[in-house]
């Protein structure tokens, strides 16, 4: 038996858009707080090990009001210099924020 | 020489063309767009239309002898060139108002549009706009709440209101649903929504939905101190289901819920705006469907009919395109149907479409929803455009945001705020828009992303359906 | 492992509506939103709350609404004698319409020790 879906993630550095996806922003956001690695991309992980991230990302958040402006100054560097990277990489790719709304509906 | 196509409408014009009426005030008037098949007279297309529009299938069924069908029948009183378009013109009819049930948009409709659309002589025909006399509208119950009353209930002033519809962040579990919906109120939004798709799927049930949601609207209040809602849509298979739904939304706590007007339909919605009222709950209404009916020049329904609808139905948000987005519409057919909205009086005005004076005397007003295909960029436009009755709302917009969605929500709460203290200062918002935006975005990283994602717009869309205008 | 604080306990999360998302305005900014508050042809209104009660639609009222009142400078005073008055109160100002019979606008102008 063969499924044409692949049941693992590709990793942030494989991603779509440039990495500016969903799973994309909660990968890094875990480089932010240090839950993982920032050499970790998170290829050959499942579905159930990218939500469990996503529950302790959503917890460290939950500290600061899920506010950027609320991280103490470590933290805010960290942020803005991982983020940084990832939207330059994400436009180098060809993304813009018109991906996000051009297709919308109401 | 053209062939004269028999259409068999002749007896018509007899009894149903009466260039000498003058339409009482009580009258329901209407205006049709209409398209004829070659070669039939005008008069006598008019006078087909307002026969298979009221009393036209009665003859066939009752004879003259039982009922005075000069009391009930159409009139088409006035036909006129459509600027610039000559296969077709505007053929206005008045109703006397004992046609119609009270209160029901659902008899006023069926009688106006459920026959004469199929009528052979026709090769298209539109509703254009309709007057529904004070004394009509004084008999529907109307939007639940009201403008002046949502912003009580909510604690919302001087400013539009901001909402975002929400895409689940990793799989469609109602818990992962609901923490989205709680980032962006969290951020700096009053109202999270619903997508129109999501009603009780196998894959997430309504009621864990709804028990999530509610938490997060709950944490959200608490932490900001701001009065939060999400529209949790009721729309469902069968009405008695659907009011099951917005119990429970009420029973929770949420102050207020979603439905989709058009494939509901309206008894449905009529029967859940009167409850909202009954229960002070706030009712938001999605348009699905919309553009099936209101999207072809020449034929189907005008959405400034489908606004009058919804008003009389009842209905506390309405979306209504937002002419500066992807979506755009024409800017002053656009502005018409807003005032048709809010307004408690609108007068005729041809150059937005508006072809009859319309009195909503103490009928409350509904919010225009602007929605799709906008970002922190339009906010300027937006606010300039909508004035504060509006709720503008950002999904893409929203949760496209490389931060992610609270930082997102931030960015437009702060956008807005600037634009309306902006405003208020007596600026110009769509020339300074720049140097508004860049001003707040210095205190507001959150902002000045946003503003670095999406790119500065311009204003070239053509637009799908134009005012008709002599533009030969 | 630091304990922190959680985010319910952080008073600087607390929002206040309209404006509340923008720095603090100076006082010729305030001077120009009360200026648009006039030109509207809505009635000033000063309200105060203990900030424990600032969630309530009730706040208190500091006189009687300042009916027809179009002198900034005067409206302005009411505002400070409000928050001598009153130091630890939030201190807001309405617009209220009294076509739409509902505030135009409001705006909290004093914080005081939020909770």
């Amino acid at each position: 038996m063969t499924m044409n879906k692949p049941k693992t993630y590709v990793g942030i550095n494989n991603e779509i858009n440039g990495g500016m996806t969903t799973i994309g922003k909660v990968i890094r956001d875990a480089w932010v707080f240090g839950l993982i690695e920032e050499t970790e991309t998170c290829e050959g992980w499942n579905i159930a090990g990218i939500d469990a991230l996503l529950q302790k990302v959503n917890a460290e958040w939950d500290k600061y009001g899920c506010m950027v402006s609320y991280l103490p100054p470590e933290l805010r560097e960290r942020h803005q210099r991982i983020h940084d990277v990832a939207i330059q990489d994400a436009k180098t790719s060809g993304w813009s924020g018109e991906h996000e709304t051009d297709d919308e509906d109401e | 020489m053209a062939k004269v196509y028999d259409a068999g409408v002749k007896d018509y014009r007899d009894t149903y063309w009466m260039p000498d009426y003058t339409p009482l005030e009580t009258d329901l008037l209407a205006c049709f767009k209409i398209t004829p098949q070659e070669g039939v007279p005008r008069e006598e297309i008019a006078a087909a239309v307002a026969a298979e529009s009221s009393t036209g299938t009665w003859t066939t069924v009752w004879t003259d002898l039982l009922t005075d069908l000069d009391h009930y029948k159409g009139r088409a009183y006035a036909i006129e060139d459509v600027p610039g378009d000559d296969t077709c013109f505007y053929g206005f009819v008045a109703y006397p108002i004992d046609l119609f049930e009270e209160g029901s948009v659902v008899n006023v409709m069926t009688s106006l549009v459920g026959n004469v659309f199929g009528f052979k002589a026709l090769r298209a025909l539109r509703l254009e706009d309709i007057r529904f006399p004070i004394a009509y509208v004084m008999t529907c119950n109307g939007p639940p709440q009201g403008i002046q009353m949502e912003r009580d209930i909510l604690n919302k002033y001087g400013r539009p209101l901001l909402g975002c519809t929400i895409k689940p962040k990793l799989g469609l579990s109602a818990k992962n649903y609901g923490r989205a919906c709680y980032e962006g109120l969290r951020g700096g939004l009053d109202f999270t929504k619903d997508d129109e798709n999501i009603n009780s799927q196998p894959f997430m049930r309504w009621r864990a939905r709804f028990d999530f949601v509610q938490e997060a609207i709950d944490k959200a209040e608490a932490e900001t101190g701001e009065r939060k809602g999400h529209y949790l849509n009721v729309t469902a298979p069968t009405s008695d289901q659907m009011m099951q739904r917005a119990e429970y939304a009420k029973e929770i706590g949420s102050p207020i819920i979603m439905h989709d007007y058009i494939t509901g339909g309206w008894t449905a919605n009529t029967q859940l705006a009167q409850w909202c009222q009954d229960n002070g709950m706030l009712l938001h209404i999605h348009r699905a469907m919309h553009a099936v009916l209101d999207r072809n020049p020449h034929h189907g329904i005008h959405f400034r009919v489908l606004t009058k609808i919804l008003r009389l139905s009842g209905g506390d948000h309405l979306h209504s395109g937002t002419v500066v987005g992807k979506l755009e519409g024409d800017r002053e057919a656009t502005l018409g149907w807003i005032d048709i909205m809010r307004d408690s009086f609108i007068k005729e005005d041809r150059s937005r479409g508006i072809f009859f004076d319309q009195d909503w005397g103490s009928m409350p007003g509904v919010i225009p929803v602007a929605s799709g295909g906008i970002h922190v960029w339009h906010m300027p436009a937006l606010v300039n455009i909508f004035g504060d009755d509006s709720c503008l709302q950002f999904g893409g917009g929203t949760l496209g945001h490389p931060w992610g969605n609270a930082a997102g929500a931030a960015a437009n709460r702060v956008a807005v705020e600037a634009c309306v203290e902006a405003r208020n200062s007596g600026r110009e918002l769509e020339k300074e828009g720049k140097d508004i935006l860049t001003t707040a975005a210095k205190h507001s990283p959150e902002l000045a992303i946003a503003m670095e994602t999406w790119k500065e717009i311009k204003f070239e869309f053509d637009t799908v359906d134009k005012i008709d205008a002599a533009h030969k | 492992m630091n304990d922190y604080q959680s985010s319910l306990g952080n008073a600087e999360s607390r929002k206040f509506e309209t404006f509340s998302y923008l720095p603090t305005l100076t006082a010729d900014q305030m001077r120009v939103q009360i200026q648009y508050i006039v030109d509207k042809g809505w009635n000033p209104s000063v309200e105060h709350t203990e900030p424990q009660h600032a969630a309530g639609s009730y706040w208190y009222m500091w006189k009687l609404p300042m009916f027809g009142e179009t002198d900034v400078d005067a409206i302005l005073q009411e505002i400070e004698n409000c928050h001598a008055a009153h130091p630890d109160n939030h201190v807001r100002l309405l617009g209220l319409d009294n076509f739409a019979q509902c505030a135009g606008t409001s705006m909290v102008i004093y914080r005081g020790q939020t909770v």
